[in-house]
């Protein structure tokens, strides 16, 4: 079986992880979500979506699962793993006060995972005054200088002078991490979680905005732009390698399975979440030559004028 | 009432009461103490048999551990490598090890014991603090089995070190580029490795060897240790309440022989805040004499050897970043708020004295909203804590369990690394906590340091460190103090001072047996005081031994 993604959701109390995580077990797209949170007691299940539920496990009737780990995560991580073929995305809630980086380790070492970053949710009118509190202040500047993509939520509720004023914080702490603004944690789970790229084919996709409907009163639009580029040869690595890290910010995720020109026999799988990317070597396939796929916010530019567009034949819009 | 009246006679009895604090004799019905003084002044409860077996023996109340787990009884299915003597519950005593290769040595003959092949060999116990700059590594494991997964706990509980069979499964190599594997000059993991991920896999493909398991069997093997070391009364003090665990406690202290009263502390996080209370409320029904629920267990931070504490400034002596908190501080306040309001004990572990401070505002403002008389919250390890703090303790009613034994099993590696020679001075101040009125207890967080109450008493009177250097000496108490603080003090911190904790009618007939007088011995032999077992509602017990 293909590895799982496994992706570490951070921040802060109050920054919108329980308001995203909600969105992740209601959702009806049919992915089957494993998420393990602190505590069941925030989530808004509406009770005809739950299967079965016991202290510590939630079962929903769409296939997704939420385990508490309030008392200790490894015993509920290894619940998921001795389960893990019911499931499309595993997601961890990380604490305020938890290290995110340490936790996505797990996914870095156990096979049937794959390490898909760590997103830190931040609360933008009163990141600035966490990051200073006595008590947690040290934790929540380190929990985003860890993370692989901020979302910074809550944006209305600042002006745009001062939705600068914070991005500007943030970007001196994290150093050039991705960062998305959105409010009501309604960013996309394209963006958040990868979830085109996660998919077994790397397909074609178009530009596009979903609406979900969160209840009611509330639809949201999620917005992001997706290419894909496609190559019948085999590319040059170090010109390949140049490329992908000059991607622009606005590039927030990618995945694609490449071939190099020195060698041509092997295949290599390449993903990048905010500014990690991995490389590796894995099983030949049926497949020829190269396919990826980006993911970006609306002002990503998609193929117009990409380095990496012009390695490839084929750049779909 | 026909009920036989039995006195024990015996060469001296501290009784540790306000009226008459040495006896001779002590008459017991039931499980309860009617009297206790000298011969004549007990007669006239009626007829009554003499038990004269500890006539050369010294007896003191049964003493208190207010901060104890029973996984020792599970600790000890596996190979002990310490540096230090321990013994076991049976009474074996191990000897310290001085170097590592005295370790492999000792897994070697472990080893060729286990039958199957695929058992993973568990140690524990080992500290490298005590060998210098040579560390245990694959080199040493891979001698005990090439084949069979070796896996090797740190006294410090933040570090394990495993063989070339369990990096091999876990798929750690020289191209591992994860935080906490460790790895040699050339590239290649050692075997040691920190940080949660790293563990996780390893213990996850060497079959999940230390997954705790509470069992009747380990529930009696702790009663025979406290036996051996005097005590009568026991915390657990982080306890499952599910139902399964619930059947164990009972049924282990069911048992008429069971010389121990079990005092289990809910783990605060095992069910919500609500749930929890309820659960609290369903599972003190079940409470009988041995068995007493109700307490509940919060964390705060981590350890301060494991560098998981969190710190006040200026922050870690060797530098090191601050520690981890175990739940966010908001999160904690309001659990405190929730709890205290619903009537519950708390015990809260606190090590660093950022996290003590914590603990105060906590139980600070959870009086504030919800005035509550005597509710005696106690702060457990709370090593750190300076004599502000002391202040605010006393100020809010608060009980205080110092952890005493770190003084001597880590107190040159405080003063070396954790928190400089100041702090070290003034750690785990049991002198300040006695001199401003909080009360105290003292306690051994069995598995972590051995359970062995006299020690302890012996660590807050002498306060040396395993070097011999003496850390802060107007900390030190007396020996009256120190007894008080394993016996009546920790029964304090339980609501359980009217029960257990001193000798006088209507308590348990609770003693500890001893060979020699802890009123006269030099207070620097307190520690080497024998232990001839316990007295438990009248029950003798004795301690087993290896002879």
């Amino acid at each position: 079986m293909k590895p799982v993604p496994f992706t570490v959701i951070g921040g802060f109390l109050g920054a919108g992880k329980t308001t995203l995580l909600n969105r992740l077990l209601t959702q009806s797209s049919g992915l089957r979500y494993a998420v393990l949170v602190n505590d069941f007691g925030c989530l808004e299940i509406d009770a005809a979506l739950v299967r079965s539920r016991s202290s510590e496990t939630i079962s929903l009737v769409n296939g997704c699962m939420c385990c508490t780990i309030a008392d200790g995560f490894t015993r509920a991580l290894t619940d998921v793993l001795a389960r893990i073929d019911d499931f499309d995305h595993v997601v961890v809630e990380a604490s305020g006060v938890a290290q995110p980086s340490r936790i996505i380790d797990i996914a870095k070492l156990e096979p049937e995972l794959h390490a898909n970053g760590v997103v830190v949710m931040v609360d933008s009118a009163l990141v600035r005054e966490h990051g200073s509190d006595a008590y947690v202040g040290d934790v929540v500047i380190d929990q985003l200088k860890g993370a692989d993509l901020l979302v910074v939520n809550k944006a209305s509720s600042l002006s745009t002078e001062g939705l600068a004023v914070v991005s500007r914080w943030l970007g001196g702490i994290s150093g050039g991490t991705p960062m998305v603004e959105c409010d009501y944690a309604d960013v996309s789970l394209e963006l958040v979680l990868g979830e085109s790229c996660a998919r077994s084919d790397v397909r074609r996709a178009k530009s596009y905005m979903s609406r979900e409907r969160l209840s009611d009163n509330i639809a949201v639009e999620s917005a992001f732009r997706t290419i894909s580029l496609e190559s019948t040869v085999c590319l040059d690595r170090s010109e390949f390698l140049a490329a992908a890290a000059s991607l622009p910010s606005s590039v927030i995720r990618g995945k694609g399975l490449v071939r190099f020109e020195t060698t041509p026999g092997e295949l290599w799988l390449w993903q990048k979440v905010g500014l990690a990317t991995t490389l590796s070597a894995v099983e030949e396939s049926a497949a020829a030559g190269s396919r990826l796929v980006l993911i970006g916010t609306p002002e990503f530019a998609g193929c117009e004028g990409l380095e990496l567009a012009e390695l490839f034949h084929d750049c779909d819009n | 009432m026909t009920e036989v009246i039995r006195v024990f006679s015996a060469r001296k009895i501290i009784t540790l009461n306000n009226y008459c604090p040495r006896a001779t004799h002590v008459a017991v019905r039931g499980t309860r103490v009617l009297g206790v003084g000298a011969l004549e002044d007990l007669t006239g409860w009626g007829n009554y048999e003499l038990d004269s077996r500890f006539a050369d023996n010294v007896l003191m109340p049964g003493f208190v551990e207010g901060h104890g787990h029973t996984s020792e009884g599970q600790y000890w299915q596996h190979s002990y490598i310490g540096f230090y003597d321990r013994r076991d519950p049976d009474g074996r005593l191990w000897p310290g090890l001085k170097s590592i290769d005295a370790c492999v040595d000792r897994l070697r003959l472990a080893e060729a014991e286990l039958h199957e092949s695929e058992q993973t060999l568990c140690a524990w116990g080992f500290d490298p603090i005590f060998f210098g700059d040579e560390r245990m590594s694959v080199k040493h494991l891979d001698r005990v089995s090439a084949e069979r997964p070796v896996l090797v706990m740190h006294a410090s509980g933040h570090i394990i070190n495993v063989n070339s069979e369990i990096l091999r499964r876990a798929g750690f190599d020289r191209t591992t580029n994860i935080t906490g594997v460790n790895k040699d000059s050339y590239g290649e993991p050692t075997g040691e490795l920190q940080e949660l991920a790293p563990q996780y896999r390893a213990q996850r493909v060497a079959g999940d060897p230390l997954t705790s398991v509470m069992s009747k069997a380990v529930l009696q093997s702790f009663a025979q240790a406290a036996v051996n070391a005097g005590v009568t009364t026991s915390t657990d003090l982080y306890a499952e309440v599910d139902d399964t665990s619930i059947e164990h406690y009972q049924a282990a202290t069911k048992a008429e022989d069971f010389p121990l009263r079990l005092v289990p502390a809910m783990n605060a996080l095992s069910l919500s805040v609500e749930d929890g209370i309820r659960r609290l409320d369903e599972i003190k029904q079940l409470n009988h004499d041995k068995l007493h629920f109700g307490i509940c267990k919060l964390m705060t931070d981590g350890s301060i050897q494991g560098f998981t504490g969190r710190l006040k400034w200026p922050g870690y002596y060797n530098g090191r970043p601050n520690g981890i908190w175990h739940t966010p501080p908001e999160t904690f306040m309001d659990m405190v708020d929730k709890f205290h309001a619903a009537g519950v004990h708390l015990h809260i572990h606190t090590n660093g004295d950022e996290a003590s401070h914590l603990a105060l505002d906590a139980i600070e403002n959870a009086l504030t909203n919800t005035p509550r008389s005597d509710h005696r919250h106690t702060l457990q390890h709370c090593q750190m804590a300076d004599e502000s703090q002391f202040r605010r303790m006393k100020a809010l009613g608060t009980c205080v369990n110092l952890f005493a034994n770190h003084l001597y099993y880590w107190g040159d590696q405080h003063v070396a690394h954790t928190m400089g020679l100041d702090r070290a001075r003034r750690m785990d101040a049991v002198g300040t906590a006695v001199r401003l009125g909080v009360p105290v207890a003292i306690h051994s967080d069995v598995p972590v340091t051995p359970l062995a109450p006299l020690f302890t008493a012996w660590c807050a009177v002498n306060r040396r460190t395993a070097s011999g250097k003496l850390l802060g000496a107007d900390e030190r108490v007396s020996v009256a103090e120190a007894l008080a603080a394993i016996t009546g003090g920790p029964a304090y911190s339980l609501h359980l001072d009217h029960l257990v904790g001193s000798i006088e009618p209507g308590k348990f007939a609770d003693f500890a047996v001893l060979e020699d007088d802890p009123e006269t011995v030099a207070p620097d032999a307190l520690k080497d005081i024998a232990v001839w077992g316990t007295v438990l509602g009248g029950l003798a017990q004795r301690a087993a031994s290896d002879t």
